[in-house]
């Protein structure tokens, strides 16, 4: 290759801009709000959790009655339904970039990829964390109102019998929204993420027992959902292990999972 | 500055390119040619690290895409004007890159307005036409300010008016010293602004150059003059190392000599001119002479043209 004359060579003057964690945080948190998809997902997971346990505090029938009138973050019950859909938008997160092409330019602009994936998890389980303890002192300021469950009232928020279920109840929700993103990032589909989630993890406990040899049907135990029910109910059920155990489960869980999908996305072409 | 070293890319058994040599030089606009399945994305996906080689390596400016602290300020890309979230808005859509490295809301605008798509900068992505997507790809591209730009297609969907535009930008960011690596199918348009050409079939390197050099590789220039004297200019003309054929009584085709030079022995042997005129191969005839071995899929009907 020639050069007929000198021609100048653009020199990219040095300056601030530069990919950081905050950066990178900031980036998806603007992403989770202006794609609608997402922020009505996550929105109606919340308006579930909310709308469901109000009218169980407000009606009191079944937490002011003879079976779970003494439990008194018994109104948790139904944070389940919103772990639920924030699975679905985990996945959603994670699934619409790869279904738009848009993943292309987030891996374009942030070539790294890890930087991408920890944001958007971070994200999500952070909002999802924020919200949840904002809905869980909502409902129980409700509960506090409505008197309808007698062992509740007058009770403290920070109270042992009340704090701890709680707060496990409270943190299933942004959990189900990190383990959803997780799923997105391994599958990067959402019909074959939710179908996993739903196959497995859902009613897996309940599948799963046909299939497999006495032996070990007890694996089920050690599934996420399995650990959750032992993590919100606040010390009431211990088996067959506790909380430590069923936290550290959780965590494994995690782990496995984000650990095969940041190895997909980093040893794979995007 | 873009090197590509070696480079080579395997899926499986298929080798999609291979061992890929070539360097992109600032200052100028450099066309990246080759028939369809040629390996042309596959190596900008290579250069900006969405696949890993196999073999080799392609750098800018000496450092590999992932390794820049602030790519987007380097390195402006457009693989695909679709790959955007159809439910993003156009403005909110370069937000989420330029957050990324910090960069300030009013260029988002300014790029938006730049394009052209500062009027719809809160319309959704998924409304675009194929044009208007080309030109958020393009602002996507130029929101870092980048020292080297890289398009893939980016003349398709364009109107008119949108092609001359991009004429102009390409060919002014070439001027301030940037580097302007684009793809295109469109000889007649790159033919108008690159000066440099990376030509690629089959994952291979066939040639590489300036747009002349590539199009006299394959059919050297030659000199068209027609006049009354044709076989007593042609006499005057004849010199070891240049050609002269005679087509019919008046017009000769020589090769070895410019228009300038047959002008100069033509008037100096008091000889008349009716016409006289450069004439060499387009660089569609030069592409298809080129490429005529290296095509990965063809139709079973031959083309003409």
């Amino acid at each position: 290759m020639t050069t007929a004359f000198a021609v100048p060579t653009f020199v990219v003057p040095p300056g601030p801009e530069r990919i950081t964690a905050g950066r990178l945080l900031r980036s998806e948190w603007r992403k989770l709000w202006s794609i609608r998809a997402l922020w009505m997902t996550f929105a109606a997971a919340f308006a579930l959790t909310i709308g469901l346990c109000a009218y169980m505090i407000v009606d009191g029938t079944t937490l002011g009655g003879a079976d779970a009138g003494h439990i008194p973050f018994g109104w948790t019950g139904l944070y389940p339904v919103g772990m639920l859909v924030l699975v679905v938008f985990g996945v959603l997160s994670v699934s619409t970039e790869y279904a738009s092409g848009s993943i292309r330019t987030s891996l374009t602009v942030a070539p790294r990829r890890t930087g991408v994936m920890l944001a958007k998890a971070a994200v999500a389980t952070g909002v999802s964390a924020i919200l949840a303890a904002a809905v869980t002192v909502l409902l129980y300021l409700l509960l506090q109102t409505m008197g309808t469950v007698p062992s509740a009232v007058g009770m403290s928020l920070f109270a042992p019998d009340m704090f701890w279920g709680a707060l496990g109840g409270t943190l299933m929700l942004p959990y189900g929204a990190l383990f959803g993103v997780l799923l997105g990032w391994l599958l990067r589909n959402a019909a074959g993420a939710i179908c996993l989630y739903f196959g497995l993890f859902q009613m897996g406990p309940q599948i799963l027992p046909t299939f497999l040899p006495e032996s070990l049907a007890g694996v089920t135990d050690y599934m996420p959902l399995a650990a959750i029910n032992i993590m919100r109910s606040g010390g009431l059920s211990n088996e067959p292990y506790g909380i430590v155990t069923a936290s550290i489960i959780l965590v494994a869980w995690l782990a496995v999972l984000g650990g095969i999908a940041w190895w997909r996305l980093k040893k794979f072409d995007a | 500055m873009i090197v590509s070293q070696n480079l080579t890319k395997q899926y499986g058994d298929k080798t999609v390119v291979s061992d890929l040599s070539f360097t992109v030089r600032p200052g100028v606009v450099t066309g990246f040619l080759g028939p369809n399945g040629a390996g042309k994305s596959t190596t900008m996906r290579m250069l900006v690290g969405l696949d890993s080689p196999t073999h080799g390596h392609i750098t800018i400016g000496g450092r590999r895409y992932q390794d820049i602290p602030d790519p987007v300020r380097h390195l402006g890309v457009m693989l695909d004007a679709r790959a955007v979230n159809p439910g993003v808005t156009a403005l909110n859509h370069l937000l989420i890159v330029g957050q990324t490295h910090g960069i300030a809301t009013a260029r988002a605008h300014e790029v938006l307005d730049m394009v052209g798509l500062g009027a719809v900068a809160d319309k959704r992505a998924g409304g675009f036409s194929l044009g208007m997507s080309q030109r958020l790809g393009i602002a996507t591209a130029l929101i870092g300010d980048p020292g080297v730009l890289v398009l893939d297609e980016p003349v398709n969907g364009l109107d008119p008016d949108g092609v001359l535009w991009l004429r102009q930008l390409l060919v002014r960011l070439a001027a301030e010293g940037r580097t302007v690596f684009l793809s295109s199918h469109l000889m007649s348009e790159l033919s108008l602004i690159a000066e440099d050409l990376v030509v690629i079939g089959q994952g291979r390197l066939l040639i590489a150059g300036t747009v002349d050099e590539v199009i006299e590789s394959v059919a050297p220039q030659m000199t068209r003059v027609v006049t009354p004297e044709a076989a007593r200019l042609a006499d005057a003309i004849q010199a070891p190392g240049i050609g002269v054929r005679r087509s019919d009584e008046g017009t000769l085709f020589v090769t070895g000599r410019t228009t300038r030079e047959v002008g100069i022995i033509a008037a100096a042997q008091s000889i008349t001119l009716y016409e006289l005129v450069t004439e060499r191969a387009s660089l569609e005839e030069a592409f298809m002479h080129i490429t005529r071995n290296a095509v990965e899929y063809t139709s079973h009907e031959e083309a003409t043209v």
